[in-house]
């Protein structure tokens, strides 16, 4: 989502609301309003006896309290019309043979009427009186029928004025649109016995009176300020509602309602399609807007702006400390900026070793201001050291480079355009160009030849002893001036928060469309939370304990590693793991021997994981030394992402885009039943040791490690015994010998059912993996016994498919024409081409075609 | 052995370090501690798991070829294809084809202290 085009559209939202009410109000060829303005004010009172006529019907008194169906189908059948249409739409007065009056309108346009049937249920749930009305078929037509309101007399301007019924729906008026709540000669509010109903509700949500379209927006309530202005009819009726009492309105509404009650009344009205979503959007984004604006917490607890001073004198006030071996720099952030920078914060980081304070970020695109710099430079004109800034910088080329905090290990991770003023350097990455010998930037898995994590990249020095004071204008000047992003440190707005959750969110599900409305409401719930020491993003509470339950309670994330010693698992229970750029930007550049193609491919900002069950954690077909496993909490976090093979967690535009959503991850696993390692789930930043649930190490290590810690000191681990947390990886030779026999055992069953027919059918692949477990190690003479058996009770046509596709998915090009021209292949035994001679005349295989078929498909050009 | 047996066994190459080439993707480099594992039910025929100097990379293969300490195989169509080889790691293999693409690739005089220099990036990964 593109902020600015929230920014567009929410001053649309008040231009237009202004407008389109003036519209509604004034330019209604309503037949009573024409009549009405012929007559200009004259006799009003005498008109306004005609429209409520129905006032004066007696006996019926409903509880306004529900939205369940008040008209079931024999209630409608004997309804008898007893009077014409009050209004513009069609309808009338009907009666029931008891007496009982329903005034029935038939909207022009259905939804109308669903919308009505919605503003008067969530009234009513809100205990505002309105008149209480549902959804009915009249002579096979849609309606909304809504019953009279006993004893019931007009009301004017000044009633509703000083009405207390009236004035403490005021928050609710606006919350639903409903712009014509007082109606145009104030007849859409009358007074019943026991105080004053809303009776005509139909100009809400996204529709105007007459039945027009009409903004409703989810992201604010531009009503709150339009319906209380002189002028209009709600003006007049809502003018001294104080903001206070705004307040105590908004408070007391969400106390009332909540976003599960308003799914509940749209989906009971009927509403569908995009006009159901709007709606419903609209209505949950108003509602988290007045609990954002006007709640408990939001109002009374302001919001504490980080800045960027506080930020450089705390983090300057932390010691350099020694992790191990490492020395890895404090770093804070600070929550700032609307809608330029990735993840709305800045990195700030104490390399006091080097003499300085680094602030890093990335920029979500770069603006115009900065490109044309960059052009200024590469126009030539950088050549000179002396190009001035609007803010005063100078512009030069420079490089961005890591530097070890204790070596003299150092890293050109890429280019930059530096910007320097008053001792503060501000270098913009140049990520298409590293130094003189630009093939050195690997280009797979990145088609876009450039050092993918320098995307966006800006890098600021600061001197340590400057005064944050100045160093905090100097930089607000630079951003502003010569970056074009004047808002870098502002706090975050709750509406660029609330943007920037919404993007957020359809990043990490992998939505490409509009989000549903209760997705939206999902993003509303997105909270910050710090997930790596100095690292916040946004996490979605809970959500790991949709996909335990979905795919299995003993899925996790897994980080393997190919050493293992005491001091490494205390390092990682006690600062977690680091990506490359996270280790390399707080100082720690130790290994040169390290590849850099990760930083080029731009997993280098993630650390990497797969996906594993208890069963292939224990197995582990592979000797890495340890595996650190994670708790499934950490697949609450919205900043990862997945692919279903080895991409080096590249972030390159095309393979980004066949990236999987969680679900779709999890759900190929599964159905490779964790045999299939080659996932790959790419953790921004860095996982705190808190994601932490247990390292597994190699059997054979295991006690001498274990001796280790405990000499080191770590007996414990937030309370857990050591060897809770770190385990053997692997089952012992015993455990291996038992599971093993069970499997044997199940299997042999599963034939002996297959034969004698208590199974009734398994695919041809279940078969190859039953007859492997064959206590007489005869498999393809168990494969063809249970064939017979399937075949006898008539499973032929189905097997013969099922054989074909595992023929066709599992041998080779070569094997399949080895099949069809009945050529020796070292890879058919003989006892092979007995089968497939079986197969031939049993189940009447051809492979011939089978082999044409594929030939003719082929596209990958192996043929 | 006939074709629906299914026998997995894990081999590991004999060399700690090997240089990995492929025309078809540069994000390969270095691999320690190369293992193949053998499944034998089907187009993927194998999974190649190695150790990079940042991360552990998994490919399968749907064929193998082991001759003169090498290895060559061809990645499943599913995985994009294309074909990889592991060449032992040395001196001038280092110079020519990898240094560039280090961090900081040091100058070596020896191949053992090159491969131990490899071997230390294991240490790393956190």
């Amino acid at each position: 989502m593109n902020p600015n085009l929230y920014l567009s559209a929410s001053g649309n939202v008040g231009n237009n609301a202004w407008d389109n009410m003036g519209d509604v109000e004034f330019h209604s060829d309503h037949d009573s309003a024409e009549k009405l303005k012929k007559d200009k004010f004259s006799g009003i009172k005498k008109f306004l006896g005609n429209i409520f006529h129905f006032s004066v019907i007696k006996d019926v008194s409903r509880k306004i309290d529900s939205f369940q169906p008040v008209e079931n189908e024999d209630n409608v059948a004997n309804l008898k019309k007893v009077s014409d249409r009050l209004g513009s739409n069609e309808g009338g007065w009907y009666e029931r043979p008891n007496g009982e009056r329903l005034y029935v309108k038939f909207y022009e346009n259905p939804s109308q009427g669903k919308v009505e049937f919605i503003a008067n249920a969530i009234y009513a749930k809100l205990g505002i009186k309105a008149v209480r009305s549902e959804i009915i078929n009249l002579d096979n037509r849609e309606a909304i029928a809504s019953p009279e309101i006993p004893g019931a007399i007009p009301t004017d301007r000044y009633s509703q004025n000083v009405s207390r019924d009236v004035q403490e729906g005021f928050v609710a008026d606006a919350f639903l649109a409903n712009w014509d709540v007082a109606g145009l000669v104030y007849d859409n509010i009358v007074q019943g016995k026991d105080g004053f109903y809303r009776v005509d509700n139909g100009g809400s949500l996204i529709f105007r009176a007459r039945g027009g379209d009409k903004d409703f927006s989810p992201d604010s309530i531009p009503e709150l300020t339009t319906m209380r202005q002189p002028g209009r009819q709600s003006g007049e009726v809502f003018a001294n509602i104080t903001d206070e009492e705004i307040k105590r309105q908004a408070r007391e509404l969400i106390s009332k309602i909540n976003a599960e009650d308003i799914k509940t009344i749209v989906d009971a009205s009927g509403l569908e399609g995009e006009e159901r979503d709007r709606v419903l959007t609209g209505l949950l984004g108003r509602l988290n807007y007045l609990t954002t604006t006007y709640g408990e917490s939001k109002t009374d607890e302001r919001r504490t702006r980080q800045d960027l001073k506080d930020a450089i004198r705390r983090v300057s006030e932390q010691e350099v400390e020694p992790v191990g071996e490492r020395i890895i720099c404090p770093k804070t952030e600070i929550v700032c900026d609307h809608d330029h920078i990735e993840g709305q914060k800045i990195d700030v980081i104490n390399k006091k070793k080097q003499g300085t304070i680094e602030l890093s970020f990335k920029l979500r695109t770069q603006t115009k201001t900065i490109n044309d710099m960059i052009r200024l430079l590469e126009n030539g004109e950088g050549e000179q050291f002396n190009i001035t800034t609007p803010s005063g910088a100078l512009l030069r080329r420079e490089k961005i480079t890591y530097e070890d905090s204790s070596l003299d290990n150092k890293f050109d991770l890429c280019d930059a355009v530096l910007f320097e003023k008053e001792g503060i350097k501000v270098f913009i990455a140049d990520s298409t160009s590293r130094g003189e010998t630009a093939n050195t930037i690997s280009f797979q898995s990145n088609s876009s030849h450039v050092v993918r994590t320098a995307i966006g990249l800006i890098k600021i020095e600061i001197a340590a002893d400057a005064d944050p004071q100045s160093v905090e204008q100097t930089l607000e000047d630079i951003f502003e001036l010569d970056l074009g992003i004047p808002d870098a440190f502002e706090d975050v707005s709750e509406e660029a928060e609330r943007e920037y959750k919404k993007a957020r969110y359809k990043w990490q599900y992998a939505i490409s469309g509009e989000l549903t409305p209760e997705q939206a409401e999902r993003a509303e719930m997105l909270e910050r939370a710090e997930v790596f020491p100095g690292y916040s993003t946004f996490v979605e509470k809970g959500k790991h304990k949709e996909y335990l339950k979905k795919y299995g309670e003993d899925i996790r994330a897994a980080h393997e590693l190919y050493y293992a010693d005491a001091k490494m698992i205390i390092m990682i229970l006690t600062q977690g793991l680091m990506s490359t750029t996270e280790r390399f930007s707080r100082g720690f550049v130790r290994n040169g021997m390290s590849s850099k193609l990760d930083l080029d491919s731009g997993g280098g900002d993630n650390v990497f994981t797969r996906i594993t069950n208890e069963k292939s954690r224990r197995e582990g077909q592979f000797d890495s030394d340890m595996m650190v496993v994670f708790k499934p909490e950490l697949f609450d976090r919205t900043d990862w992402f997945s692919y279903e093979e080895d991409n080096y967690g590249s972030t390159d535009e095309e393979l980004f885009s066949k990236r999987l959503s969680p679900d779709a991850l999890f759900a190929k696993i599964l159905e490779y039943n964790f045999t299939d390692h080659k996932n790959e789930q790419m953790f921004r930043t860095g996982i705190g040791p808190n994601y932490i649930e247990s390292i597994m190490i190699d059997p054979e290590k295991y006690d001498a490690t274990i001796s280790e810690l405990k000499s080191l000191g770590f007996e414990e681990i937030d309370g857990k015994p050591i060897e809770e947390i770190v385990i053997p990886r692997k089952l012992s030779e015993e455990e291996k010998r038992a599971q093993f026999e069970l499997e044997q055992q199940e299997k042999q069953s599963k034939i002996k059912a297959l034969i004698n027919g208590e199974e009734s059918y398994a695919s041809f692949e279940e078969l190859v993996d039953l007859a492997n477990a064959a206590e007489d190690g005869n498999i393809n003479g168990s494969i063809m016994m249970m064939m017979d058996s399937l075949i006898a009770r008539g499973k032929k046509e189905q097997l013969k498919k099922d054989t074909m596709d595992y023929f066709i998915e599992n041998f080779t090009i070569d094997e399949l024409k080895a099949l069809a021209s009945h050529e020796k292949i070292s890879t058919f035994t003989d006892d092979d081409w007995q089968f497939f001679e079986y197969c031939k005349d049993v189940l009447g295989l051809d492979y011939v075609a089978m082999f044409q078929n594929l030939k003719e498909e082929a596209t990958d050009g192996y043929f | 052995m006939g074709i629906f047996k299914k026998d997995h066994s894990i081999e590991k190459l004999p060399k700690p370090v090997y240089y990995v080439e492929s025309s078809d993707d540069t994000s390969v480099l270095v691999g320690i501690d190369v293992t193949i594992n053998y499944l034998n039910n089907g187009k993927q025929r194998a999974v190649i798991k190695w150790f990079d100097t940042v991360k552990e990379r998994i490919m399968s293969a749907s064929e193998i070829k082991i001759q003169d300490n090498c290895l060559v195989f061809r990645r499943t169509e599913e995985e994009g294809g294309g074909v990889y080889s592991f060449m032992p790691m040395n001196l001038d293999i280092y110079n020519n084809k990898i240094k560039q693409y280090l961090i900081a690739g040091s100058n070596y005089d020896n191949e053992e202290e090159l491969i131990s220099a490899f071997l230390s990036t294991t240490k790393e990964g956190v």
